[in-house]
């Protein structure tokens, strides 16, 4: 080959790999909790970022307007109507009162992760354990799934055609993990871990695998990091560096205050007066825009953040089971018994608004391992839809009772979870089930 | 090397590096996994203060981590249909992959790292410890064996344009 050929080739090569690899498409990296990155953008970087963000709200303002145009025009004037209990109910209590079924279009969540790995025990069965992604910087971070174990006796019997000894943690906040399984009935040896020993199996499966510290698993925004196996039971002899976490305390409930101003958990988890509700309400609950002088009272809601607190609450708050995220249920004294369902991310910080600020909304509940949510929204003249979505990415996952011609012809009432990919719920007179 | 500036380095180079493995495996999973081995490997105590070029480092070692794998083994693993996966977007059709798949794994790790790491014969050379004369030769007969590929895609793109 020539030198000029070989040039031609090499560019050519380069050209084809960067064009080809250079654009398959992946998520960026992403680390937990890094506030300071702000502060390092480039000035105008900077510049050129607050303009790019302006030009979206104000392309958000302009479709909020025009939607509140569009539907204050349909909304009737509130009638009396049972607010529902501060406990999630699975009834309705909406009676005959019309109200616009606004769309509302959920912000981009923040990107979590998972985990997901197999375990690997000395013996014909499996433990019944709960696994941990405790974070390496805050131990107070943490995430939890529970596994019900396996073999003999008396434990469940994996699905045909799967090993079933796999656990997943989702809704994972980026960043880097001890992954412990702490077993339920107090035996020994326990804890399992991820260890370095699991990399060495998956390389050399013949070992040997004498290094068994924990090491830990980086999980990415939006991505599953696969492979963190549980092969390691019991402390490494001596003292392991670094050590194994301990089992993390359960969190305890969060419930509304007694006031209704706050959700706590013995610490204030969310307060009523938080910077995005009250953003919220000024910009998209449709109070504080054409009708800001309606009542002499609606001024200062929607401009003093005391009033606002005065005068809005909340209805209920439901928690997932590990406590990292809460559904929530808010109604305000200035447009009752209208309220907005929402959900609120611990580890994020975020609040996100799942309906418009209407009558018959309410955040109902988690499926039993937290891993999707229902909730009740839409509701026009009594007659209320149901929503299902995933709590991580809160993509949809069910919408029972379509509006049929623009409106819904009966109510729609959830009943329970059969699992968490499953619910029974009432259509009319009618019980029926949906498979997700 | 701190873990913010470790961080920083990481968000540079992350997914440059998890494009060169895909380059290298063919699968954007085994690409995945041996990325994230490698990242657990930085983790040891004084390895991520040995490390000079990042993106050359993690590289090398999630190659590593891909050819020592069971990789195939390790998936028949079934894993629960229940969970939420995010699958990403399809690596059918892709030109480079087709191409690169014609090379021996060898080949193809040190003409990724050449030509879409951007990586010198010498840095080549030292991070996986050869001399600069085999990684040369490596890479030389790598092009040898893409060569009438290579034309013919010129030529196929050139027409394209004209």
């Amino acid at each position: 080959m020539d030198e000029q050929t070989r040039l031609n080739l090499e560019q050519r090569l380069e050209d084809v790999l960067r064009r080809d690899l250079g654009t398959i498409p992946v998520r960026p990296f992403a680390m937990y909790n890094r506030p300071s990155r702000a502060a390092a953008v480039h000035p105008i970087r900077r510049v050129f970022s607050i303009a790019g963000a302006a030009a979206v709200i104000a392309v958000v303002i302009l479709v909020a307007l025009a939607a509140a145009f569009a539907l204050r025009e349909l909304k009737p004037t509130p009638a009396t109507v049972p607010v529902s209990s501060s406990s999630p109910s699975p009834s309705s209590a909406a009676s005959a009162q019309p109200s616009a079924t606004a769309a509302v279009a959920i912000p981009t969540p923040v990107a979590a992760g998972a985990i997901t790995g197999r375990f690997s025990y000395g013996s014909d069965f499996l433990p019944a354990v709960t696994v941990y992604a405790i974070s390496t910087t805050d131990p107070r971070v943490w995430y939890a799934v529970d596994f019900p174990g396996l073999g003999q006796p008396p434990r469940p019997t994996p699905q045909p055609g799967t090993s079933g000894a796999t656990y997943t943690i989702t809704g994972v906040a980026p960043g880097t993990y001890w992954v412990v399984a702490y077993r339920k009935d107090g035996q020994f040896p326990d804890p399992g871990y991820y260890s370095q020993g699991a990399i060495c199996v998956r390389t050399t499966p013949s070992g040997p695998c004498p290094d068994l510290r924990p090491i830990p698993a980086t999980v990415i925004a939006g991505q599953t990091t696969s492979g963190i196996d549980i092969l390691t039971w019991g402390p490494p002899p001596g003292q392991p560096s670094p050590t194994i976490p301990p089992r993390p305390t359960p969190r305890p409930v969060a419930v509304v205050s007694t006031d209704r101003k706050s959700v706590s958990d013995g610490q204030i988890v969310l307060a009523i007066d938080n910077d995005q509700i009250v953003e919220w309400f000024r910009t998209q609950s449709q109070l504080c825009d054409g009708n800001i002088n309606s009542t002499p009272d609606r001024r200062s809601f929607c401009t003093d953040k005391a009033t606002f607190r005065d005068r809005t609450h909340f209805v209920s708050a439901v928690p997932t089971p590990d406590g990292m995220t809460i559904g929530f249920t808010i109604g305000s004294d200035t447009l009752a018994p209208d309220a907005v369902a929402g959900i609120y991310q611990r580890s994020t910080g975020a609040v996100r608004f799942l309906t418009s600020y209407y009558l018959g909304n309410q955040f109902i509940s988690f499926s039993p391992s937290g891993a999707n949510f229902i909730y009740q929204g839409g509701c026009y003249e009594a007659k209320c839809g149901l929503f299902i979505r995933d709590t991580v990415t809160l993509v949809e996952r069910a919408r029972l009772n379509e509006l049929v011609g623009g409106e819904r012809r009966q109510n729609a009432t959830f009943v329970r979870w059969v699992s968490d990919n499953e619910v029974e719920y009432r259509l009319g007179p009618e019980l029926k089930r949906v498979n997700f | 090397m701190n873990e913010a500036e470790w961080t920083s380095v990481l968000e540079e180079c992350y997914a440059r590096v998890l494009r060169a493995l895909v380059g290298v495996s063919g699968s954007r999973e085994t690409a995945e996994d041996g990325l994230q081995d490698a990242l657990a490997a930085a983790w040891k105590p004084g390895v991520r203060e040995r490390i000079e070029r990042p993106d050359a480092w993690l590289f090398r070692v999630g190659v590593r981590m891909i050819r020592r794998g069971r990789w195939r083994t390790r998936r028949e693993v079934t894993m629960d249909d229940n969970q939420t996966r995010i699958p990403g977007p399809g690596l059918d059709r892709v030109f480079a992959l087709e191409l690169l798949s014609k090379l021996s794994f060898h080949q193809r790790e040190l003409v990724v790292a050449r030509y879409f790491l951007g990586l010198s014969y010498r840095e080549i050379a030292n991070q996986w410890d050869i001399s600069v004369g085999t990684a040369t030769s490596t890479v030389s007969h790598a092009l040898e064996r893409l060569r009438h590929d290579l034309q013919k895609e010129e030529a196929g793109w050139t027409s394209k344009r004209v």
